[in-house]
Order: C-alpha cells, then structure tokens, then sequence
C-alpha cells in the first residue's frame, strides 16, 4: 500500500476486514454465516478487494465482480446490495476513531480514499448491471435451447 | 464411549454460540412470525386455466401470488383438512415423517436452498414445520390439548401462502434425508403439501402444462407423433453427415426387443439431443433390437410433483406401451426423476411388470436382477456392462478437448443408488476426469437448484441462489484442475446447468454421458472424425490425420 490510507488499512486490516464482512453477512435477510457458500464467496472476495484497493488489477476487479454477482441474484434493491462498498468509508473513519493516530491522515488523504472508493462504487455498479443484464440473457438463451429443434426447423 | 463424543463442554459452547431456529439470529421472532413476501422472481406463474381444465384439476382461475386474494374455492379449509385426513390414512410414511420429528436440526445446514438463501424456512425441519404445524392443530390428540404450547396453528390463507412459496423452494433432491438420523424424507412431506397444494388450485404452471401435454401426447414438450420421429430423423441425418454412419432407429416396433424411452428433452432441447445422438451411436454400433415410441415418448414424469395418482398415471403410460409393442423390457434413458418413480414408486403402483421378461442384455448376457420387477434398466448400467465385456471400440482420445467431471443427478444417486457405473463409463469414454470434492459427490451431491419443476425463467434468481453450493463445487475442480466439462445423467441438469455454470462459472460447458460416449464410439464404417456431436473440432483430430489406429 503505498498511500496513507492503504497504510492504515495495511495496519488494521484484520479489524476492517472482519467488520466489512460482517457488514456484507447483515445484507441478507437473516444473518448470513461465514461458513455458507455465500459467506466464503463473500468474505474471500471482500478481502481481495481490501488488499489490492489502490488499483484497479484484474484480480481486483475479478473480486469486486464476484460481490456484483452474488449480489445482483439477492432480494435486495440495487442501492441496498451495493452500499456494501459505501460501508467501507464508515469502517475506515470508525477505525480512526477507535485509536489509530488521527493524525496520520490529512483531510487530503480522507478525499483520496473517499474518491478511491467511490470509483469502486461505480465500477461495481457496472458490474452488478452486467451480472443483471447477463440474467435477462440466461432467460433467453435458456429458452432458445429449451425449443432447439423447433428453431432448428424454422431457421432451415 | 466413543472417543469422538464431545464433550459437554464443548456441547453447551456449540449451543451457546451456535445458531438455531430456535435462538440466535432468530430469537426475537418465532419462525412463523417472519412474513412471507412474493416478489419478482422468488414465485413460479401459476398454472393457466386451460391447463388446470384439460387435467380436470380443481379451481381454473387467474391469479398471480402477488395477488392478495388468491381466489381460493369455498370451502378450501375444509378441502385441505379433508386432504390431509385422508393422506394420513393412505400413506403411513407420512404419519411417521410428521410424528417423528425431534427438530435435532441435523438437516438444517444440508439444503441447498437454504445454503444459498439463508432463510430459515428453507432450513428442511422448518420447511416440514410448515405443514406439521397445521397436522399438529388438528390432528394428535395430546397436541390439540396443548394448543400453543406445541408449535401448533390453525390453518389459514397465509399459511397456504407460505406452504406455495416455500414447498417451491424444494427441490425434492433428498439431501437432508442422508443426515437425517430417522431417515424423514423431506422430499416427499414436499410431494404431499404440493398435492394439497393443487386440491384448492394453487399450482405452478411449469409442472402442470408438462403433465397435461404429457397426459394428452404422452410427453411434457407436447410434441406430436410426426414430431417426435422428424426431430430423431433429423438427428440421424446430423450424425450421417458427421459420421458417415447411417443410423435406422424404429418407432412402434411390434417385436422388438427392447423398448427405449428417454425424457423428451433429448429430442427437442440443447444440450439434450447430443445425447440423444450418442443412444442412437451406441444402439447402431451393438446391433440392439429396439424400438422408440411416439406415445411413451416421455421418461420423465412431473406427475410426482403433481399428485400421486397423476405420477401413478404417467407411469402407466410406459409399460402399456411396452405391452402393447409385445417387447421383453424397458431401456431408459438418462433421466432423473425418472429413475426416482422407477425405483422406489412403480413396483407398488402399477407393478410389478409380469407381463415383461428379466431384462438380459442381448450383447453380454448379463440379467440384471435388480431390475426383475420393474423390468427397466438405466442406460448407464447398460453402458458400463457392455464396456465391462468388451464390446465396444472406443476411443477416449476423442474426448481429448474436454476435461470433466461428474454431476451426480439427485434421484439417481439418492434415488436409486447408483454412483459408480456412470463414473465407469466416463472414464472409458475421455481421458481427464476429476471429482468435486467429497461432501458435494455420490449421495451427498448438490442438486443443480432447478429441479422438481422449477426450471422456469421467472424463478431464475432463486434458481441461481439455490444451485450456488453446485456451482462453487465446479469452480473449486475448474481452478485446481482446469474442469471445462460437467457431465451429467439428468434431462432437467442438462437444461438447467447451462444457466448455472454460465451465471457462476463460466467457461464450464454441460454434456450428458452418452453425449461422450457417442464421442468415443469407433463406428465401422465411419469416415475420418475432426469434429465431437456439437461439431466442435477435437483435440488432435485435425483434417488430414489419421485418427483410425
């Protein structure tokens, strides 16, 4: 992590971490446990996400698309399931609060991280409308395959 | 004492920390408190009213479950009530599935649905909770005196409500039933409420336009007699251009041998008829005495999502064909469900078949004895003997561009026992195979998260977050060992893990085994092979090279 405030997450990782997927875990209608095969996906990603904030790397965007997908299929609305990424900013400034050096980060630093985020914000809500839209596809493809002899016939 | 008892303390910390339905997250709401809500895509569209007319089933109407008033018919409480009274009586299994509960919650963690959702009514116990809760108001005496100190409740619209939305959220896979230490098949208290279900006219109309096209053409696609022989004729001819090979298969044959029956998947659908080219393959290169019909034309069999006497009824419809055509025994397909009536129904409600032989492999010899009563063998049996024996020529290298694995199809492995032949079978057809891991294979699979009549495109999110722990088994095989192929012996798991694998993972393409097997399959008199059933080129095979050794 080369900014101030990759620095701070480098150093409180394991806390933020734990808190980020607890906030992801309390998205769905009942707690969702750690151990399900939503709550791996979920906290694997997340914490991929966490460790390679500062870039946009393919494994970094592999993770936020993973969230984007295992969210885009809930029953949540779209600004619920997506202000899992929101949640970080409050994290973060919890974690200043709770005893790392408040000094240790400017106001600069705070707009750096708080665009950094926000540009994920974005970038997974095109992922979560891609993961949407793909569903819609799935529909149709599904049921092209499902008459795949009456086209075959039509198209001949 | 065994030396893996826990200890007690660590049984009061897991049940501290631990939670339940009954504590935990839930402790301020009893499980009946938490509303239903339908929203779009958690409900499947209920059935047309044309359709409910043709199976002269109760109460045609328009309604949607997000209606609030679901036009039930006067009277239903009654009808409902009656129903119960009566399945009680008729089928004791029932009685004891409801009676003997203890809600130990050894099931609990073993639904798919509830893996992949996390509602507590999706945990097995609940979901039978639903229904026992109505059995307990009215029927044991001792928990009729203790009204409200029993988990008891009075029937109402709400709870038909919750019965609709949560007896769909079922797959009928039986994977709670492995853990279950009483053996409670959950999947048939489901059945049951489902029959119930469809007394009032609260039914989803993907199981009953199937059963009615079933009922009146004798399959679910609805496809007509001159139908069904152009889609295999035209199979034929795809064959003939990729493998030289003239394929004759016969419909209606008096005399032959063995009837065939597949679900119709295979003569309609992708990638269902790739398999369905691979039977025809194998039926040719052994010389088989068979014949297809076009009014058995159907394995499959949504009557056991319906009601009893509906899957009762579209059983029948095979072996009085069978009868009717004079063959010796049934070969069927790869199917799911199929193999469940099969196996654990039709012997006691339209058997046993004494008007059939003991199936006896024309090619090997070998009786298969565990099919003396129903007189019908899976293909997969059939398969893995005959490449047993020696009498195939095959050639694996063909299957050279597909690395797989093996989707255990629920009815089959659960339903009938059956986890090793079609494993057999695919590693004498292709040279790369890879299990998923323990917990997700043979008896403990993961079912695809669409099955039991709930393969719709409406339901496609919660089919997505049901068949989430199939699809993370796959991507666990496709990163540690590059799996590109999950195969399969199911119709519904070839319509319906295409989607999955698209959605979850990607880059994962689904084949029957026949499809491989066809593959595989040196026919005499073949020209030179570059391409597998799909027309996708195979590894190594390219034009010019000499793939006759």
């Amino acid at each position: 992590m080369k900014s101030a405030w990759g620095q701070l997450i480098l150093k409180n990782r394991e806390v933020i971490l734990d808190r980020w997927i607890e906030k992801g875990a309390a998205l769905f209608s009942e707690k969702m446990g750690r151990t399900t095969p939503i709550g791996e996906r979920l906290s694997e990603s997340l914490a991929i996400v966490l460790d390679g904030i500062e870039e946009n790397s393919k494994s970094f965007m592999d993770a936020v698309n993973q969230i984007s997908r295992l969210l885009a299929v809930q029953p949540l609305p779209p600004s619920k399931a997506l202000s899992l990424f929101f949640e970080l900013k409050t994290i973060l400034h919890e974690t200043v609060s709770k005893g790392y050096n408040r000094d240790a980060l400017k106001q600069v630093d705070w707009d750096a991280c708080h665009n950094r985020i926000e540009e994920i914000v974005l970038s997974a809500f095109d992922c979560y409308m891609t993961n949407r839209e793909k569903i819609y596809q799935l529909k149709v493809e599904e049921s092209q395959r499902q008459s795949f002899m009456l086209l075959r016939r039509v198209q001949a | 004492m065994s030396k893996y008892t826990p200890k007690s303390s660590e049984l009061k910390k897991e049940f501290e920390e631990k939670p339940t339905i009954l504590k935990g997250d839930y402790l301020d709401k009893e499980w009946w408190d938490i509303p239903v809500e339908f929203r779009d895509g958690n409900w499947c569209f209920p059935a047309k009213p044309e359709v409910v007319e043709n199976l002269g089933f109760p109460n045609p109407r328009k309604w949607t479950a997000t209606d609030s008033d679901w036009k039930l018919p006067v009277g239903w409480e009654k009808t409902i009530s009656e129903g119960l009274k009566s399945r009680l009586k008729k089928y004791r299994s029932l009685k004891l599935f409801l009676d003997s509960c203890v809600r130990c919650g050894a099931c609990a963690d073993k639904c798919h649905f509830f893996l992949g959702t996390g509602d507590p009514k999706n945990m097995p116990v609940v979901r039978a909770e639903l229904l026992r809760s109505v059995y307990r108001h009215d029927f044991p005496l001792v928990e009729k005196i203790l009204t409200g100190f029993s988990g008891s409740r009075k029937l109402s619209a709400e709870i038909i409500k919750e019965w609709h939305m949560y007896f769909n959220q079922c797959t009928e896979c039986r994977r709670c039933s492995v853990f279950c230490p009483f053996g409670i098949d959950t999947a048939e208290i489901t059945m049951l409420a489902r029959e119930l279900l469809n007394l009032i006219g609260v039914n989803n109309n993907w199981i009953l336009e199937p059963v009615s096209n079933c009922n009146r053409t004798g399959n679910h696609l609805g496809i007509e007699p001159h139908t069904f022989v152009q889609n295999i004729e035209s199979l034929a001819e795809d064959i003939e251009d990729l493998t030289g090979v003239k394929v004759e298969p016969t419909f209606n044959r008096k005399g032959a041998e063995v009837l065939f029956i597949t679900p119709s998947g295979d003569v309609f659908g992708d990638p269902g008829v790739y398999t369905m080219m691979g039977y025809l393959l194998l039926f040719h290169h052994i010389g088989l005495d068979y014949t297809i019909s076009t009014y058995a034309s159907e394995g499959g069999n949504f009557g056991m999502f319906t009601s009893n006497d509906m899957m009762k009824k579209l059983n029948a419809k095979m072996y009085h064909e069978a009868k009717r055509l004079g063959v010796k025994w049934i070969l069927g397909g790869e199917c799911g469900h199929m193999w469940r009536v099969v196996h654990q129904y039709m012997d006691t409600m339209n058997g046993p078949a004494d008007f059939l032989e003991m199936p006896v492999s024309p090619i090997t010899g070998t009786r298969f004895t565990n099919a003396a009563s129903t007189k019908m063998v899976h293909i997969a049996e059939f398969t893995a003997d005959l490449i047993y024996h020696k009498k195939l020529k095959l050639d694996p290298k063909r299957n050279d561009h597909l690395r797989t694995t093996f989707h255990d199809s629920c009815n089959i492995a659960r339903g009938m026992g059956m986890f090793d032949e079609p494993r057999y079978v695919l590693q004498q057809v292709c040279n790369t195979f890879h299990e998923m891991p323990d917990n997700t294979i043979r008896e403990q699979t993961f079912c695809c998260g669409s099955g039991s009549g709930l393969n719709t495109e409406e339901y496609m999110e919660i089919r997505m977050r049901g068949g989430l722990p199939r699809a993370n088994a796959v991507k666990h095989v496709k990163e540690k060992h590059q799996v590109n192929s999950l195969v399969t012996i199911c119709a519904i798991d070839r319509a319906s893990l295409p989607t999955l694998m698209n959605y979850w993972v990607p880059g994962v393409s689904v084949y029957g085994l026949h499809e491989l097997v066809g593959n595989a399959l040196v026919m005499q008199g073949e020209k030179k092979r570059t391409e597998d059933l799909r027309e996708n080129p195979m590894a190594g095979f390219t034009k010019g090279d000499d793939d006759e050794e």
